[in-house]
């Protein structure tokens, strides 16, 4: 998808942010 | 009519987000509960953030992805207070509106009305298609999970 290109740079950036986050959303909310 | 409809669902969207904000106002207020931040802030993104991001043709991309993350976002932490605490089922049903309010503005902008496109192979699952999300579902469900079950 053409349209993509401008996210094609930030994919490694993205998903190093996206993937720990969301481990830690999981132990954030487990301790409530 | 076009750009009115975009606009309707604008409207649409951005409603949809501020009952939601207020939902999660009333439910978790960062007031009394740390963890009530969590939903303020991307409530406060939904409401004056991505229905301004849908408005502009250079952002609709940024906007979906924002949205469509949100989204998932909350339906996994919601699925996740749904088991252990009490079934939020109808809020998540208002999420997954939110969602698709989302994906309609999107393919009302980036389509052809009148086209009908059917991705094949790889492409099912990669953006923009709809499999794009179910699989980030399942895997950023997975990677929650692994954090809400090992790191206590």
């Amino acid at each position: 998808m053409n349209e993509f290109k401008f996210l094609k740079p930030l994919w490694w950036v993205l998903h190093i942010i996206m993937i720990p986050f969301m481990f830690w959303l999981g132990h954030f909310v487990g301790r409530f | 009519m076009k750009n009115k409809i975009t606009n309707y669902l604008i409207g649409a969207l951005f409603l949809v987000s501020l009952g939601g904000l207020g939902l999660h106002f009333r439910i978790h207020n960062p007031e009394k509960h740390i963890f009530g931040y969590v939903p303020f802030f991307a409530g406060i993104i939904s409401v004056l953030g991505v229905p301004l991001l849908f408005k502009f043709k250079k952002t609709v991309h940024l906007a979906y992805i924002l949205n469509g993350f949100m989204a998932i976002i909350g339906i996994i932490t919601m699925a996740d207070f749904s088991i252990v605490k009490s079934p939020l089922l109808p809020d998540i049903f208002i999420v997954l509106g939110k969602f698709y309010l989302g994906r309609a503005i999107f393919c009302l902008e980036v389509f052809n009305l009148d086209s009908d496109p059917k991705p094949t192979g790889w492409n099912i699952i990669r953006y923009p298609n709809m499999g794009f999300w179910y699989t980030h579902l399942a895997l950023l469900s997975a990677v929650y999970f692994l954090g809400n079950y090992f790191w206590r």
